[in-house]
């Protein structure tokens, strides 16, 4: 049995150490996800760890045919929509990263300089677009999912899963133009 | 030279969406003869690579934070639905006792008092008054 189905098993029968190896493994994953969604803001983590605790709560159903990845990416995806509704009825469409919005960000001290401002270029970009447009970029693109996959996480057709990230992809491209 | 729009948009539509074979041979085309298409294509193929190593910023507490969570919100539910559980058995218990030993559940048995007369309420209203 491959080691992640034993941790699953494992954590479905109260073992929270195997449950523990299970967040360390998709961690990356599901904060790239979210802070993707949501932008670098300490709320981001909030909510990727709301991910872990829906996935503990759901764990005696989860089916192991289903990929824990996609299964985990679906939770981020639908919670960082949530928590952007709930911030668009709070008035907060746009959150930016770092020093330039209401948002404070988290700095990357280990990241140099040049890196860091190319990927908060990238970040704020991801900001400009329109919730169902940032799900498709961050699933195909940062995640690196097939059409096929980010489809069916996304539970839309394939062929509007490709439709969004072309025009999403003009507009990014049009953005970052000075980095590329 | 202007790059045609049609030859943009075949662009990028082929990075996640295969063309037929003539929008194929056209892109093909358009790609050979025009250094400026060329040029998008590679800014389009960076603008990918750039999103493809996007990382968040690194959070050492995150695992910690998860568990921690975990303790605080579902494993006290969890007890909760088992002492819950627990309180139904043992009503379930009572009533399967009483049932056997008095033969019914029926409100007199339930409340271990007999069915009032109106005659016993004015009774029991006197004798409140004088008390």
């Amino acid at each position: 049995m491959p080691q992640e189905a034993q941790w699953i098993q494992q954590a479905k029968d109260g073992d929270q150490a195997a449950f523990r190896h299970i967040v360390e493994q998709h961690q990356q994953q599901v904060r790239a996800t979210v802070h993707g969604m949501l932008g670098d803001t300490a709320e981001a983590d909030d909510v990727a760890q709301e991910v872990f605790i829906r996935l503990y709560r759901a764990l005696p159903d989860f089916r192991e045919e289903a990929k824990l990845s996609t299964y985990l990416s679906r939770i981020a995806i639908n919670l960082s929509l949530n928590e952007l509704k709930r911030r668009k009825r709070k008035g907060r469409w746009l959150t930016f990263t770092r020093q330039d919005g209401p948002e404070a960000g988290i700095s990357d001290q280990s990241v140099d300089p040049e890196r860091q401002e190319m990927r908060d270029a990238l970040q704020k970009a991801l900001q400009t677009l329109e919730p169902e447009f940032r799900a498709v970029v961050i699933l195909r693109l940062v995640e690196g999912y097939p059409v096929k996959e980010t489809a069916d996480i996304l539970q839309l057709p394939p062929g509007t899963v490709a439709s969004r990230l072309a025009r999403a992809q003009q507009k990014l491209r049009t953005i970052l133009d000075q980095w590329l | 030279m202007a790059i045609n729009p049609r030859h943009i948009d075949l662009l990028y539509r082929a990075q996640d969406n295969p063309l037929s074979p003539v929008e194929e041979r056209e892109l093909a085309l358009a790609l050979e003869q025009s250094p400026g298409l060329r040029a998008e294509r590679d800014k389009l193929l960076r603008l990918r690579d750039a999103f493809g190593q996007i990382e968040p910023p690194p959070e050492p507490d995150f695992t910690a934070q998860v568990m921690a969570g975990l303790q605080a919100r579902v494993v006290p539910l969890r007890w909760l639905r088992r002492v819950a559980a627990a309180c139904l058995l043992l009503l379930a218990a009572a009533f399967l006792t009483l049932y056997f030993s008095e033969g019914s559940l029926s409100t007199d048995t339930l409340i271990g008092v007999q069915e009032l007369q109106p005659e016993d309420a004015t009774a029991l209203a006197g004798e409140w008054s004088i008390n």
